[in-house]
């Protein structure tokens, strides 16, 4: 099944690139309007999108909105992906661009909660107190960082995307984003505890 | 030699630094990599910092319980096929709903700011019954004749006794020059500029006494 090809094609962290083609047919079939290739698009992308939105935008209340506005896009704009990036790099930038404007118009602080979807883990209650720690310190750093700062770490450490697809999502220079994720991490560095950043 | 200068000053660490996160992702060109990945060898900066990358990925990716896409995607279907007037609707009443959600006192806030404006915008966009209200000296009805403004050339050894005496007995006062003709502009009260502009004349010191009036329209 093809949304199954997508999903096991698809390791976090990994590069995608067998996975391209395989999107580059389906959203030509969106395209066309096929309802059948667009579920499978929508199940294909919807944990990655909606993961990547929780995080960029601490604001679970307003994901599912974002996610199906983006992929509302995707339904009625198919057409006019041009083959230039990947299929994910078009959706992503779909999605961090509406994320940012949901961002714009609910700039009210909301709590975050770290361990608020923290899967019970393995090992003993002290290994599994420990990795619980360590998860949420550096989810609370994350939580920290800006909008644009929280997206490049994302792309990179959780999608897996090169330099390169990062600047073509969030449509800036490639040094741009170098320099945003020097200062995410500089940022990460001051916010974590010194076991796990330790300063220059 | 392969030609290749291996470099482990600091702009080839700030180099390497810049790029391991993407070294660490292994999305890295092969010659960038390997570039890189002989950096790291021998900086230890970069080693530790590649650990905290690992260790920063693995938090990122991992596993998280996999979301039922169903109900949303069910969301989505049904207002892809209500069509585009539907959504328009949907997102005026999403808009509308952002607006309830808004405490009161900034509900207020937003209209009085926002009647405030209107009210500027229909002001500044009146007519003003009272005509303009800024004219330069030399247009017509703005005249410095009709508010009194005479220019006076006096002769060159008047002095200034004989100056103070003469602005006196005209009843005016000098708001302007010497300009470059040796001319000064008086002021005389609304009214009095025909006798004031008489009594200048009268004076032998006085070599020219014009009233100053508006050259109309050519």
């Amino acid at each position: 099944m093809l949304t199954t090809t997508i999903r096991e094609s698809r390791v976090c962290g990994q590069p995608r690139n067998g996975a391209s083609g395989d999107e580059a047919a389906l959203l030509t079939r969106v395209a066309g309007k096929d309802n059948a290739a667009f579920e499978a698009l929508y199940r294909a992308y919807y944990p990655r999108l909606r993961r990547f939105l929780e995080r960029i935008t601490r604001k679970p209340q307003i994901v599912e909105e974002i996610l199906n506005d983006t992929m509302f896009v995707v339904w009625r704009k198919a057409a006019s992906y041009n083959r230039n990036s990947q299929v994910s790099t078009w959706i992503f930038g779909i999605a961090f661009r509406r994320a940012l404007k949901a961002l714009k118009r609910n700039d009210e602080p909301v709590d975050f909660e770290p361990d608020a979807c923290a899967e019970p883990e393995g090992g003993g209650p002290e290994v599994q107190f420990a990795q619980q720690e360590t998860r949420a310190s550096i989810a609370r750093a994350l939580a920290a960082l800006s909008p644009d700062h929280r997206a490049v770490i994302e792309l990179t450490c959780l999608e897996g995307y090169s330099c390169a697809e990062v600047a073509a999502i969030m449509r800036c220079p490639v040094n741009t984003v170098k320099t945003r994720m020097f200062h995410a991490r500089r940022r990460l560095r001051m916010l974590l505890p010194d076991d796990r950043g330790e300063g220059e | 030699m392969s030609g290749q200068i291996l470099k482990f000053d600091d702009s080839a660490h700030r180099e390497a630094d810049a790029v391991l996160p993407w070294y660490v992702n292994g999305t890295l060109a092969e010659t960038e990599r390997e570039a890189v990945e002989r950096h790291v060898r021998e900086c230890a900066r970069c080693r530790r910092e590649v650990e905290v990358l690992e260790q920063l990925r693995a938090v990122c990716a991992a596993d998280e319980p996999e979301p039922d896409a169903t109900p949303s995607y069910r969301r989505l279907a049904t207002r892809i096929g209500r069509g585009r007037r539907w959504d328009l609707l949907e997102r005026w009443r999403r808009s509308l709903r952002r607006w309830a959600e808004v405490p009161p006192w900034a509900r207020w806030a937003i209209a009085v700011q926002f009647t405030f404006m209107l009210g500027l915008a229909a002001w500044v966009a009146a007519p003003d019954g009272d005509g303009p209200r800024y004219r330069t000296l030399g247009a017509p009805g703005a005249g410095s004749g009709a508010r009194g403004a005479l220019t006076v050339v006096f002769a060159p050894a008047t002095p200034e006794v004989e100056f103070q005496r003469i602005l006196e007995a005209a009843g005016a006062r000098i708001v302007d020059g010497p300009t470059a003709s040796h001319a000064y502009v008086l002021r005389v009260p609304e009214g009095r500029r025909d006798a004031a502009l008489a009594a200048l004349r009268a004076e032998p010191s006085v070599v020219l006494a014009q009233p100053l009036t508006a050259q109309p329209d050519r």
